[in-house]
């Protein structure tokens, strides 16, 4: 093993007999079922690795053999020092005792003596901020409680891998903050975190990313982009079409109809661009007929990832341009959307439409009001909201550098080129 | 950095354990043995009021109704020592046994959530099972002292002989425990034969009747009964009632083998419980 490995995984294979014979994908009759399939790979010290996949695709089954819980049927694993797991919420922890009794149980079943436990105990309570219950049975704590002393018990006695089996979701906003921290503090100390998560927004910074399906290890990437690279696989399969080329809609069939109001067109398209390029501008033409005269309606252009994370929303309003009632019964609004703003990544285009948002305007800039008046008086309501309509991917150009940004790993899922200056002084 | 040699890589494979590494290993986790026995008696008596008092409640029962429906009702006795004595020490022989049976075949099932996130020899369940049925038995003991002094018995010499007393008995109860554990983990069945063992053995066991019962020609059957064996060997630890018999020695070696090789075939199968239970 080099000086720097921390896990090495040659060729592991899992099967598990099952209780009722299946037919498999050669058409046979049988009761195996390969949870994982000759997976190979190799984690460094001080690395922290997401493991994602689809449910079902092995990722627990991985993660419970490196744990040492269950053994693999081929190959093998070695690993460097103390393994810590937290594989499920309140695994090894006994309803019944309290929570500090609980901390020397864990730390314990994890091979701690006592008097290591001991020196860190402060450390330990302090960090969960469950100090307050800490003699509680631990039957009566939160899933979040649970979770916090789980992860407190890890983080203060002294393994050199973690291994995290989808328990952070539990977590409130504080203790995410609170665990982001302590990893980076772990990885500075070259501890190594392994983690599975389906909530990819918690991934975004890891080091590697191990992709499974099926049992088998698709992709090993260091590249942030696996993440849409996998959101997208999973769309796809589900036979949705992604646009890349200039699009209009007229057919809405498939949307909730409204009383008061019609979309009969939306059109998106790049002017002088077949192919959809992240250096052009984007534009938006979206017709609408009013069915009622008594309402004034807004359109809201709603932008979200494709795993439903709403990205922006905008609307003439924002610039003050409100719908009146006096408008005319068939409108055309037409958006632009900045050239260099959005990424290389599938976006969802939804649209809103909201009524009476003019009376609001008017009520706020005559009179002064206090909040809960403004709420009271508002007669504002959602008419219509088309969400998915067009999910569209750009493809990355920009006519200033020539390079592949996937390779960058930066963050986010917009990359808007904002009004950048530079002097020197 | 520590140095790469200083520190312990672990191997994962598909092999099992080799016979020494496997005790090895529960030597490394002997530890754990005392923590889920500690767990273990704090969970069992949390929320009663009456806690640890319960532990000697029990016996203290089955003493009342065997002495009173057999010393009194039926007029037995039991020659050197007094009808509830040979009770008691037969029982405390049995109950050992029986709750090492009950709770250590029940272990592996309901550690299941423990057993499949975290790591640790299975052996250590059934371990930990006797280090709690050995407290009992040392808090029953109690019950002794009113009995002695109310007779005025006094202990035998032979009492240095105690802790054999207590590994025969332990190894009498791991062994069904281990050996049934290998083939139940994944078929359930043979789980329900235990209750068999312990409501009907105490019936070929002398616990609340002596040997005397026995016509000359079945009588020999109780020295190829373990238990029988155990009980036999209590009282004359506690009261040299009997003589000291060669074929207890036999037996417990017989026994303690069965048992570590039951313990080992066990390990060879506990990489499985985790897939089953």
């Amino acid at each position: 093993m080099a000086e720097n490995t921390s896990i090495i995984v040659e060729n592991v294979s899992k099967v598990y007999k099952l209780l009722h014979p299946q037919i498999n994908e050669e058409a046979t009759l049988t009761n195996e079922h390969w949870a994982l399939r000759n997976i190979s790979f190799e984690i460094k010290k001080g690395e922290s690795v997401g493991i994602i996949g689809p449910n079902g695709s092995g990722k627990s089954t991985l993660l419970k053999i490196l744990a040492g819980v269950t053994k693999p049927t081929h190959g093998n694993a070695m690993i460097l020092g103390k393994v810590g797991s937290i594989l499920d919420i309140g695994a090894g922890f006994h309803p019944e005792l309290s929570g500090s009794e609980n901390v020397f149980l864990n730390g314990q079943l994890h091979g701690f003596s006592k008097s290591e436990i001991k020196s860190k105990y402060d450390a330990i309570v302090n960090f969960s901020g469950v100090a307050k219950f800490i003699n509680e049975p631990v039957k009566n704590y939160s899933n979040g409680m649970y979770l916090r002393l789980a992860f407190s018990i890890m983080a203060n006695l002294d393994f050199d891998v973690f291994l995290f089996d989808e328990v952070f979701s539990v977590g409130d906003a504080e203790f995410n903050i609170k665990t982001r921290a302590k990893f980076q503090e772990l990885r500075a100390t070259n501890k190594t975190i392994v983690f599975v998560s389906h909530n990819l927004s918690e991934l975004e910074n890891q080091d590697k990313y191990i992709l499974l399906e099926n049992g088998f290890l698709k992709e090993v990437s260091q590249k942030r982009s696996i993440l849409s690279n996998y959101l997208e696989d999973v769309f796809h399969t589900k036979n949705m079409n992604i646009c890349t080329e200039a699009i209009s809609i007229e057919d809405f069939s498939k949307f909730d109809l409204s009383s008061e109001l019609r979309v009969v067109r939306l059109s998106f398209f790049q002017k002088d661009n077949t192919k959809f390029t992240t250096d052009a501008e984007f534009e938006l033409e979206l017709e609408i007929e009013k069915l009622l005269n008594t309402d004034a309606i807004d359109p809201v252009l709603v932008i979200s990832e494709i795993n439903g994370n709403i990205l922006l929303s905008s609307s003439p309003f924002l610039s003050g341009k409100f719908a009146r009632k006096e408008d005319a019964a068939n409108l055309v609004y037409r958006c632009k959307i900045p050239k260099n703003f959005f990424g290389s990544q599938v976006y969802n285009v939804s649209l809103c439409f909201m009524k009476n948002l003019y009376e609001v305007e008017n009520y706020i800039t005559e009179t002064v009001v206090k909040s809960e008046d403004f709420t009271k008086n508002t007669k504002t309501e959602v008419v219509m909201f088309m969400e998915n309509i067009i999910k569209f991917k750009p493809n990355f150009v920009n006519s200033n550098m020539n390079i592949d940004l996937s390779n960058l790993n930066l963050h986010g899922s917009l990359l808007p080129a904002f009004d950048w200056t530079c002097k020197s002084i | 950095m520590k140095d790469i040699k200083t520190e312990k890589v672990l191997i994962i494979n598909s092999k099992p354990d080799s016979f020494f590494v496997y005790f090895k290993k529960i030597w490394h986790y002997k530890n754990l043995i005392w923590v889920f026995a500690q767990r273990d008696i704090k969970v069992k008596y949390a929320q009663t009021m009456l806690g640890i008092t319960w532990t000697i409640l029990q016996p203290l029962t089955a003493l009342v109704i065997y002495t009173v429906f057999f010393g009194v009702i039926l007029n037995w006795s039991a020659g050197d020592i007094p009808f509830p004595l040979y009770v008691l020490s037969g029982l405390i022989g049995w109950n050992f046994f029986s709750y090492i049976i009950y709770q250590g075949s029940s272990s592996v099932q309901d550690a299941s959530f423990t057993i499949k996130k975290i790591y640790f020899p299975k052996s250590i369940l059934p371990l930990s099972k006797v280090v709690i049925a050995l407290i009992e038995l040392l808090l029953s003991l109690i019950l002794f002292i009113p009995l002695l002094l109310y007779y005025n018995v006094s202990i035998s010499w032979h009492i240095v002989f105690f802790p054999f007393s207590i590994l025969f008995n332990a190894f009498c109860g791991l062994l069904p425990v281990f050996f049934i554990a290998i083939f139940a983990y994944k078929k359930r069945d043979l789980f329900h034969l235990l209750p068999y063992i312990v409501t009907f053995g105490i019936w070929l066991t002398p616990v609340f009747f002596t040997n005397s019962i026995f016509s000359a020609r079945f009588s020999f059957l109780m020295d190829y009964n373990p238990m029988a064996n155990v009980v036999e060997f209590w009282r004359w630890v506690l009261f040299n009632y009997g003589s000291f018999k060669v074929i207890w020695v036999a037996n417990f070696f017989i026994v303690m083998i069965l048992t570590i090789v039951a313990m080992y075939f066990y390990n060879r199968k506990e990489n499985e419980f985790s897939d089953f239970i």
